[in-house]
């Protein structure tokens, strides 16, 4: 198998400076020595671990979206709130664009993250199905930076905030699944290295030349 | 070494690194997406989205985000009053949040990339560890502005109780949703790498 320079030689995305690949490393992120952004590309990468944690982010996420984060009761009726309702109901009102962004980022954006990395995961521990991981490899690079489920996770204390003085709030079960899936998903995406699974893709390719 | 002066460029989608022809269109032999040493019209299409940004954040801050019915009051709500209205109520953590996210960040943004694209643009040396330190906080603090919108979601799917207490959203909402995404467009189109390709005002020590 012929190594070529993408295996040896890398390039500063934030500098351009070249630089010798770094070994693949536990404890930290390899540094660039002219600018010192960190390159994500040098973390540690095993399939199994990957795909346990994501696997069970998207457990956690089954309850997320179905049960009620919380419960507002106001002159005795109540109402309960549901990830996605917030949302749905901006739509509902006319407000098609932004209910529209809020969809994407709170949860088209973090479910597919996670369906990507489980599913990447799992063709590599099995060594099948290069070309489609390679099509699931591109959906992740730009659905990534669209997931905002800290952000969301911040909106929810400040309207429990916002709400207390107008009637009675509770937090219930789905907000705690919530945050069980936002840890997971977080962990998640920091076990994943995408640039690892390009390099196999492209191993696998030489090896069936 | 830089790679742009060994004719090579990494791949922004794989990481792959691969010789690039100087002239005509090139693309990743790995994942086939285009490749070039810098993003084409990073610059202009920067300013575009920022100048876009900087034009909704007028009616994003003037106009209502939100309508707040009750039996006793009934009055609109825009970003600031709510900060003021969380401040009165002896709220001020969260009302600092709100203001940091909805108001500091998307202004500190726009301002913080114009900065950016005018030291680009001009081509004379600058400091450019200061310069990469605030691209990555702009970078960094984006999503953040996201906040305000998420809440106004929350509360409108909550506070649905017909006659007695609703609320619902305003156009305000809209215009914020767009200064969040036009911003977070504009810093992504924005190529870091065009800082490092000007001189630094200390000296070449740092050039490799
Ligand atoms: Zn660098
Ligand atoms: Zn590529």
């Amino acid at each position: 198998m012929k190594q070529d320079e993408g295996d040896t030689i890398t390039a500063c995305l934030e500098c351009d400076l070249l630089l010798a690949r770094p070994a693949p490393s536990k404890s930290r992120e390899a540094r660039c020595p002219r600018c010192g952004s960190r390159d994500s590309a040098s973390r540690y990468f095993t399939s199994q671990t990957s795909l346990a944690v994501s696997l069970a982010a998207l457990i956690v996420a089954i309850p997320a979206h179905l049960y009620p984060q919380m419960e507002f009761t106001l002159l005795g009726r109540p109402t309960t709130y549901t990830l996605t309702e917030g949302a749905l109901a901006l739509i509902d009102k006319g407000f098609l664009w932004v209910g529209g962004l809020i969809l994407l980022s709170t949860v088209v954006a973090p479910l597919l993250l996670l369906v990507c990395i489980a599913l990447i995961s799992l063709l590599w521990s099995m060594q099948q199905a290069w070309a489609f991981t390679a099509r699931l490899l591109k959906l992740f690079h730009y659905i990534t930076s669209w997931a905002m489920l800290d952000v969301y996770l911040l909106s929810v204390i400040v309207s429990v905030v916002k709400l207390l003085d107008m009637g009675k709030l509770e937090l219930s079960t789905g907000f705690f699944c919530f945050v069980a899936m936002l840890v997971l998903t977080t962990a998640a995406t920091l076990l994943f290295n995408s640039e690892a699974c390009w390099n196999a893709i492209e191993k696998h390719q030489h090896a069936g030349d | 070494m830089l790679a742009i002066n060994a004719n090579l460029a990494r791949c922004h989608v794989c990481g792959k690194v691969s010789h690039l022809p100087s002239e005509g269109a090139f693309a990743c032999p790995r994942c086939h997406t285009p490749l070039h040493f810098r993003t084409p019209y990073s610059v202009s299409r920067s300013w575009a989205y920022t100048l876009t940004a900087a034009i909704c954040f007028v009616p994003a801050n003037l106009y209502p985000i939100m309508n707040v019915q009750s039996i006793d009051k009934s009055f609109t709500s825009t970003i600031m009053s709510g900060v003021i209205d969380l401040a009165q109520n002896d709220m001020l953590p969260i009302a600092i949040v709100v203001f940091v996210a909805s108001i500091a960040v998307p202004l500190f943004k726009l301002i913080g990339i114009i900065v950016l694209l005018t030291i680009v643009q001009r081509g004379k040396p600058v400091k450019r560890q200061q310069a990469i330190r605030m691209y990555r906080f702009i970078d960094f603090i984006g999503r953040w502005s996201m906040l305000d919108i998420f809440v106004i979601s929350i509360l409108v799917s909550l506070v649905s109780f017909g006659q007695i207490a609703s609320i619902e959203a305003n156009i305000g909402a809209t215009a914020f949703g767009a200064v969040v995404i036009l911003t977070l467009l504009a810093a992504e189109s924005f190529d870091p790498r065009l800082i490092w390709d000007l001189q630094d005002t200390e000296d070449d020590r740092t050039e490799l």
